[in-house]
């Protein structure tokens, strides 16, 4: 990397220190919303309401429903066990999960057990986008349960193939907890979702402020000074990226650490959410190089990033806790970088998931990233020329 | 050999020609002044000289190195002092320096023996720790020089570094540029007011929509009027119809006119002054200034280009 381009990050993160903005957008304005949000749900943080319907009379499937009830006892995700009027037809399960009335459900299927023995049978998750969490710590069951069905079942082909009757085993039910509390609970409590929403669109705000430097400069003859010295127009596009990336970084860190340490908010296994958070800064560096390298004016730039922010501030979750919209608004909702990036927030934390699980929201992010700062770059190289 | 060379320099932007067959070139120690209008293609010049724009034809040699708008040699013998203030607000004269400064390549002790040397050259050694956002306008002004100062570049370029300056700090800008000179810089300096060309620059070239219509010493300039005085009138009404009438006239060497005024280069200024109020009364035009001047770089302006030089 070109000195040039060092000088130019360095500069530009000296000056972000100083701005009151980036410290007011990046760190307060979300650790205050934040803890409201927290304070408003209590310390707990909110209760998750999760369905069972148990269409299977089996031991094993019985012992599956009583398990996860004494596991969840106590627990953050409140448990309600549905009895199915009609098990050819769940429609009224399904109404009740989009109506919002319950936030997702696990159902276990009529010869789940007896499929030990035989053909497998799947586990079927009912969620709905505009409750992300629920779905993955319902899906994060669904997995557990699975695993230690299949582990029966590889046992039970052993002792076929060995010629042992497999029956004593069968009547002990699972062999593994079919879940223990901690693996769904997430340590009592997630309330990452309360924090990063508004971090997320803050910080989208905040570096906007960072990002439009680029345009200042090129009105104020700023640009024309640097780019009189020997300086490329990559450095002077590099140093900006780079100080976007690092202020996004420092202004995330400080947000994750303070609600942590002062307001004992838990966001996960610390690696994993830093790659998350990692790839969500990227993403949103790329989505303002864009702006700034589309935008005519600084004053266009920031009318474009006020449009943005608050259009994905509500179709990516960021005010609800994750909370999606109905429909395609959803969908589109989940590829907005505060969205994608609450998704992968959600699967590796409750969701159990690991970050190799989540790699498609990395990769988009990451990809959105870098390739709106390409694009970005060149566009705004073009004008100077 | 030339610190600057700059040939057949041209630039468009769409269908509109800024600057077209632009040549000079400035000796070690020598200031050069480009003097014209707004408008006239000057920053657009400029701007091609230092490498922030791509001439569409036409080559810049500095030193010897070709320039490029791209990270090049060239920019290493030049210091731009832009038409704005190009300060951070946010950062003191002494942080400005700092960072323009690393990006010349100078560093360590180096660095900032250089940053001593000029707050002290512009006057604002005691000043260096505060924001520049806290300095008054000459400060600015003087701080946005010092700036290209930093790393002693063989050429300095200035873009009407006086406009929206007090009477009291430009002359103190005009004096350190001058001071500069000594020093066996070159400087390129761009400006629409004549009594800074004329009081600073060895040579100037006269620029007017984008070509440079003439080129020389002031000295030089003014003998393209003629030796002759300039009879200066004001007056309201109609002029053109009177300088018309005048141009015509036996004895009348040049006649110009524009924003109510009319001057006159003839053999005899007291024998046609006569001939000029009567004619003045004929058409209904009230003169209401009269006055005999040696010609100056407005007039060879007003001589060139038909125009007034004055915005
Ligand atoms: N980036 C640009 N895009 C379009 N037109 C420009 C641009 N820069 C300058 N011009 C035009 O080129 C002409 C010369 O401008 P400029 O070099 O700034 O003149 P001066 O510095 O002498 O006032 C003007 O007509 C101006 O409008
Ligand atoms: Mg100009």
């Amino acid at each position: 990397m070109a000195s040039s381009t060092l000088t130019l990050a360095g500069n530009g993160i000296r000056r972000g220190f100083r701005s009151r903005s980036l410290l007011l957008m990046g760190i307060v304005g979300p650790l205050i919303l934040g803890s409201v949000l927290a304070l408003a749900f209590g310390s707990g943080g909110p209760t998750i309401s999760i369905g069972l319907v148990n269409l299977d009379d089996s031991e094993l499937s019985s012992g599956i429903a009583d398990g996860l009830a004494d596991a969840l006892e106590g627990s953050q995700l409140e448990l309600t066990r549905i009895i199915a009027d009609d098990p050819g037809d769940l429609s009224d399960v399904e109404r009740m999960v989009s109506d919002g009335e319950i936030g997702a459900v696990l159902v276990i299927p009529e010869g789940y057990g007896a499929s030990v023995t035989a053909t497998p049978e799947t586990l079927r998750v009912i969620g709905a986008g505009d409750n992300a969490i629920a779905s993955s710590i319902v899906s994060s069951i669904a997995r557990s349960i699975a695993a230690g069905t299949d582990l029966q079942r590889a046992v039970v082909a052993g002792f076929v193939a060995a010629g042992v009757d497999p029956s004593p085993v069968l009547d002990d039910g699972p062999v593994e907890p079919v879940i223990s509390a901690e693996q769904v609970t997430f340590e009592g409590r997630f309330d990452a979702p309360l924090y990063f929403g508004p971090l997320a669109i803050f910080l989208f705000l905040g570096l906007g402020v960072t990002a439009r430097t680029l345009l200042r400069d090129e009105h104020d003859g700023m640009l024309a000074r640097i780019r009189s010295a020997p300086v490329s127009t990559r450095d002077v596009v590099a140093g900006s990226a780079i100080t976007v990336i690092a202020m996004g970084a420092l202004a995330s860190t400080a947000v994750i650490l303070v609600s942590t340490i002062v307001f004992g908010a838990s966001w996960g296994e610390p690696l994993e959410v830093l790659v998350v958070i990692a790839a969500f800064v990227v993403s949103i560096a790329g989505l303002l190089g864009l702006i700034v390298g589309i935008a005519a004016t600084e004053a266009q730039a920031e009318s474009w990033t006020n449009v943005i922010a608050f259009t994905f501030a509500v179709i990516g979750g960021s005010f609800f806790g994750g909370a999606l919209l109905p429909g395609i608004l959803g969908t589109i909702g989940t590829m907005t970088p505060n969205g994608a990036s609450m998704r992968a927030l959600i699967e590796v934390g409750p969701g159990g998931q690991s970050l190799g699980d989540v790699w498609y929201l990395l990769a988009w992010l990451f990809g959105m990233g870098i390739v709106g700062i390409i694009v970005g770059a060149r566009l705004f190289a073009r004008r100077l020329r | 050999m030339d610190v600057l060379s700059a040939t057949g320099l041209a630039r468009r932007f769409g269908e509109r020609t800024a600057v077209d067959d632009v040549s000079f070139g400035i000796a070690a120690g020598e200031t050069y002044g480009l003097l014209g209008p707004n408008g006239a293609g000057k920053t657009t010049t400029i701007s091609m000289v230092c490498g922030l724009l791509a001439p569409d034809s036409g080559t810049v040699v500095i030193n010897g190195d070709t320039m490029a708008t791209d990270r090049c040699p060239a920019k290493t013998h030049l210091g731009l002092v832009p038409q704005e203030i190009a300060l951070y607000p946010d950062l003191s004269g002494r942080e400005n320096m700092e960072f323009f400064g690393r990006l010349q390549g100078l560093s360590g002790a180096r660095l900032g023996e250089r940053i001593d040397s000029v707050l002290e050259l512009v006057g604002l050694a005691d000043r260096g720790g505060e924001r520049t956002d806290d300095y008054s306008g000459g400060m600015k002004r003087r701080a946005n020089i010092g700036v290209a100062l930093l790393h002693e570049p063989e050429l300095l370029i200035l873009d009407e570094p006086t406009v929206g300056v007090d009477p009291q700090s430009r002359n103190a800008i005009l004096d350190g540029i001058a001071d500069l000179q000594s020093s066996g810089m070159a400087v390129l300096y761009t400006t629409h007011y004549m009594e800074e060309a004329e009081r600073l620059c060895d040579r100037i070239g006269v620029m007017d929509e984008g070509r440079l219509v003439a080129e020389g010493s002031t000295a030089e300039l003014v003998s393209l009027v003629g030796e002759h005085p300039v009879l200066r009138l004001e007056g309201d009404g109609d002029l053109r119809v009177v300088q018309s009438r005048l141009a015509v006239l036996d004895g009348v060497i040049d006649c110009t006119s524009a924003e109510g005024r009319l001057d006159v280069v003839a053999q005899e200024s007291a024998v046609v002054l006569g001939e000029v109020l009567q004619i003045a009364e004929h058409n209904g035009v009230r003169i209401t200034a009269v006055s005999v001047d040696e010609p100056d770089l407005e007039d060879v302006f007003l001589h060139l280009t038909g125009k007034a030089l004055r915005d």
